[in-house]
C-alpha cells in the first residue's frame, strides 16, 4: 500500500542539505517573500548582455569561417585566381604552384601525390594570322566567318618531366573576354604547351618553343595574354 | 540577476506578438521565390539573335521530321521530331550551354536527344559563332504554342542551375493549324554535326 504524504514546509534553520540558495527558508519555490527588500536599480539591457553583446561578431566571424571551407575546396582550385607573375611580352616570367597528381599517369612514383610545378615561360609573339597550319591528322582547319586567328608563341624552360596537363594560353581583351580558354586549340591539338609530337602531358626537353592558335572577335582589342595549367596560379604578360 | 517571478507585461506582449505579425507579413507578402531564384528570362523569336550576358543565342531555323538520321544510326520519333537549329556564340569565357527542353502551352517539358547527330548539350568560347542541331520527340497537342528554353543552365526538374541566370525562351511560331499541317508531315531530316557556323547565321529569317 502506498501512503501520499505531503511534504511539511521546513521551518526556519531547518533548511534541507542541497536546496536551492534561492529558495529562503519557510518559503516554497515560487513564492514571493513577504518582506521583499526593495529592488536594486536595474541595469540597462546593453550592460546586462555586455559580454554576448561583445562575443556576437566573434561568433560571427567563427561562423564565416567555419562555412569558408567552400572556397578553398570548390571555388579555389578551379580557374585562376591568383596572379602570381605579371611581365611584359618578350619578358620572362616564372609560375610556380603545386596540384595534387591523382594518378601519375605519365610518372608513376608521382602518384597521390602533391607536386610543385615549377616553369618559366616567355610570350615572344602575339600575331594576327591570315590563315591556320594544316593539323596534325584530320581536315585542313580554315578561320570561321566572323572571326581573326592569332597566332601566340611562347618560350619555356622546365625540368624534365614537368607536366603540362590542363595548360591554359588565352588570350584577354580590353572587356575581359577570355579568348581560347580550353586547353584543346582550333588545330585539334589537345594541349597547348605540348610540342605537337609530344607521347605524354610531361615536358621532354629542358627549353621548347610552341605556336598555338585561338580565334577572336574582329572587333576585340586584346591586351594580355594569361597562361595557366588549370588554375589557382596563373601568370599575365602585357601586350604593349 | 533578477529572481522570482517574471509579470507579463502589455509591453512584452506587445514586442511579441508584434514580431510574430512583423514575420508573418514578411514572409506572407515579400515574393520571395520569385524574386530571389526566378532566371532572367530572354524572350525572343525565330531568327532574332538574344543576348544572354555570356552568350549571343540565335534560333535560326525550326523544322518537323518523323525521322533523324545521323551518319551511323537514325531515331524514329514517338510523336514527332521537332529539330531546332541554333547558333551559340560566347561573350565571356568558354561556356557549357546544358539547358535544352520545349515547352508546351500546357507546361509540360520535353528534353532534347543526343540522337543522330541532333545535340542536347553545347560547348563555345568566345571568338566563334557554333551552330547546334537540338532534336525533341513531342506528342501532336504540344505543338501548337510551343516554346524552346536554352540556357547554360541545367534543364533540371526546379531549373536549380538556371536561377538568377539569363535564360533564352523563343516562340517556335507555331499556329493551331500549322501544328496539323506539321504533324501529317512524314519527312525525314539529317542534323549536321555542330560546327563553325557562318557569321551571317544570325538574323536571317527561316
Amino acid at each position: 500500500m502506498t501512503t501520499l504524504v505531503t511534504p511539511a514546509v521546513p521551518g526556519p534553520g531547518e533548511m534541507p542539505q542541497g536546496a536551492p540558495p534561492s529558495v529562503r527558508p519557510g518559503m516554497l519555490p515560487g513564492m514571493l517573500p513577504p518582506d521583499t527588500p526593495p529592488p536594486p536599480r536595474r541595469r540597462g539591457w546593453w550592460r546586462r548582455n555586455i559580454v554576448w553583446l561583445v562575443l556576437l561578431p566573434v561568433a560571427v566571424a567563427v561562423a564565416a569561417g567555419a562555412s569558408s571551407f567552400r572556397v578553398w575546396a570548390f571555388w579555389w582550385p578551379v580557374g585562376l585566381h591568383l596572379e602570381v607573375d605579371r611581365v611584359a611580352v618578350g619578358e620572362r616570367a616564372h609560375l610556380e604552384g603545386e596540384y595534387y597528381d591523382t594518378f601519375g599517369l605519365d610518372v608513376p612514383e608521382r602518384a597521390q601525390t602533391t607536386v610543385l610545378r615549377k616553369i618559366d615561360a616567355t610570350v615572344t609573339s602575339v600575331e594576327q594570322v591570315d590563315q591556320l597550319p594544316a593539323p596534325e591528322y584530320g581536315d585542313p582547319a580554315v578561320i570561321p566567318d566572323g572571326s581573326v586567328a592569332y597566332a601566340v608563341q611562347v618560350h619555356f624552360a622546365a625540368e624534365l618531366q614537368t607536366d603540362l596537363s590542363l595548360c591554359q594560353i588565352m588570350l584577354v581583351s580590353e572587356e575581359g573576354t577570355r579568348y581560347g580558354e580550353s586547353s584543346t586549340d582550333v588545330l585539334g591539338s589537345s594541349n597547348r604547351c605540348s610540342l605537337p609530337d609530344a607521347e605524354g602531358f610531361v615536358s621532354e626537353q629542358p627549353e621548347w618553343d610552341v605556336t598555338t592558335y585561338v580565334l577572336a572577335d574582329p572587333d576585340a582589342r586584346i591586351t594580355q595574354v594569361r597562361l595557366g595549367f588549370g588554375g589557382p596560379e596563373y601568370v599575365t604578360f602585357d601586350l604593349p | 540577476m533578477r529572481h522570482g517571478r517574471r509579470r507579463i507585461t502589455w509591453k512584452g506582449t506587445a514586442l511579441v506578438v508584434g514580431a510574430v505579425a512583423a514575420g508573418c507579413a514578411l514572409v506572407t507578402y515579400v515574393p520571395q521565390v520569385q524574386g530571389v531564384d526566378t532566371p532572367f528570362v530572354v524572350k525572343g523569336a525565330v531568327g532574332e539573335t538574344l543576348d544572354l550576358t555570356y552568350a549571343e543565342l540565335t534560333v535560326t531555323d525550326v523544322r518537323v521530321a518523323d525521322t533523324v538520321a545521323g551518319f551511323s544510326d537514325a531515331a524514329a520519333a514517338g510523336g514527332t521530331f521537332v529539330v531546332i537549329d541554333a547558333t551559340w556564340r560566347a561573350t565571356q569565357g568558354e561556356t557549357h550551354f546544358s539547358g535544352a527542353e520545349i515547352t508546351d502551352r500546357q507546361g509540360r517539358r520535353f528534353w532534347a536527344t543526343n540522337a543522330a547527330e541532333c545535340s542536347a548539350t553545347a560547348a563555345a568560347q568566345p571568338g566563334y559563332a557554333w551552330r547546334t542541331t537540338y532534336c525533341f520527340d513531342v506528342p501532336r497537342d504540344a505543338l501548337e504554342g510551343a516554346t524552346v528554353r536554352l540556357a547554360r543552365g541545367d534543364d533540371d526538374e526546379d531549373h536549380a542551375d538556371q536561377r538568377r541566370d539569363a535564360v533564352a525562351v523563343v516562340d517556335l511560331g507555331i499556329t493551331a493549324s500549322e501544328a496539323d499541317q506539321l504533324w501529317e508531315t512524314t519527312e525525314t531530316v539529317s542534323p549536321e554535326a555542330p560546327g563553325y557556323a557562318p557569321a551571317s547565321a544570325g538574323g536571317s529569317e527561316g
